[in-house]
């Protein structure tokens, strides 16, 4: 402490503008009375003008969205309890159908099924099938037990 | 002059009618000591002016409710000392900065602050102290410079007087070894 104070005095390398202290205190005063203006009753709503401005604008625009939520809401709840048709289902979603396959698909059934009707009549016949025809080869015995 | 006491201007505090010019007074009689304390802790004027104005405000705001248990003194030269703190930890906060940063930001405000002259052994000092942790520079500072009673400091600090001598005593050592590596 004492090499210290032998090598350095205790003087500061500070130094403050001229008549900076005369001029102190009334700056503060000046700062204490913009403080008092903000406090009082008009101070405060001026203060409070520019939050209830966002406040108010905030409100209007939660009102807009309430409001298209509602008026939007109806026609939400009419897609959802609609039956569903399946009519238009079909129409709208086989529209490549021709008419010409739906004939061919009905004549291709109506053959597999006359042949699967004429296999149930001879069940005691040797056959050669072949593409959508049956050719009688020979009938055989009933074997009896 | 001002040669009121302070339970004077306290009771004229406490009248409105003279409430605004006992403050003036007060703030006469105790900007000084005040702004140099403030001022050795953030080291630039504009920045010593700025907390210095705070000071006051949170004293004009607080000095209905001051009991005079304590010395009206201790209790400006707490607030100040918190509210000069307060701001160099806003401004590490505000500019993302670490605790060593602030530092060599303040060592160039030393460097090229207008309202910063002395010799070159006081600069010197000056650089050595601000490489110090916080809490030492402000008891070196009050011990060293103001020449405080180690029990005032304790008041203002809140800290013990024996953590206060030892904070003080690695304060000096390091200061010591700071100038002989320079």
């Amino acid at each position: 402490m004492k090499s210290l104070e032998e090598k350095f005095n205790k003087k500061l390398p500070f130094k403050v503008p001229e008549g900076y202290f005369d001029s102190l205190p009334l700056r503060v005063q000046e700062r204490i009375a913009s403080t008092e203006t903000q406090s009082t009753p008009k101070g405060k709503w001026i203060a409070l003008r520019s939050q209830l401005s966002f406040a108010a604008g905030f409100a209007f625009m939660a009102m807009l969205s309430y409001l298209g939520y509602y008026m939007a809401r109806p026609l939400i709840a009419d897609k959802k309890t609609a039956k569903t048709d399946y009519v238009e289902i079909v129409s709208r979603t086989i529209y490549e159908f021709d008419d010409i396959d739906l004939y061919q698909a009905i004549e291709q059934k109506k053959k597999t099924d006359s042949l699967k009707e004429s296999f149930k009549e001879m069940p005691h016949r040797l056959y050669v099938r072949s593409n959508n025809c049956i050719t009688i080869i020979d009938e055989k015995e009933e074997i009896k037990p | 002059m001002n040669n009121h006491t302070d339970s004077e201007l306290l009771v004229m505090f406490r009248n409105p009618e003279t409430k605004h010019y006992a403050f003036n007074l007060l703030v006469k009689k105790y900007q000084e000591r005040l702004y140099w304390q403030i001022r050795k802790i953030v080291i630039s004027h504009d920045d010593a002016d700025d907390v210095i104005q705070n000071t006051f405000l949170k004293v004009w705001g607080g000095l209905e409710n001051f009991r005079e248990d304590s010395q009206l003194f201790t209790w400006l030269y707490r607030i100040a000392t918190n509210e000069a703190l307060t701001f160099l930890k806003k401004k590490r906060t505000k500019l993302l900065l670490p605790i060593v940063d602030v530092e060599q930001q303040l060592m160039r405000t030393m460097e090229g602050d207008p309202f910063i002259d002395g010799d070159k052994t006081q600069l010197k000092l000056q650089k050595a102290i601000l490489k110090l942790p916080e809490k030492q520079r402000i008891v070196f500072n009050m011990k060293y410079f103001e020449e405080m009673k180690y029990e005032e400091i304790s008041k203002i600090l809140g800290t013990s007087v024996g953590a206060l001598k030892a904070s003080f005593h690695h304060a000096v050592k390091k200061i010591e070894k700071f100038l002989e590596e320079d």
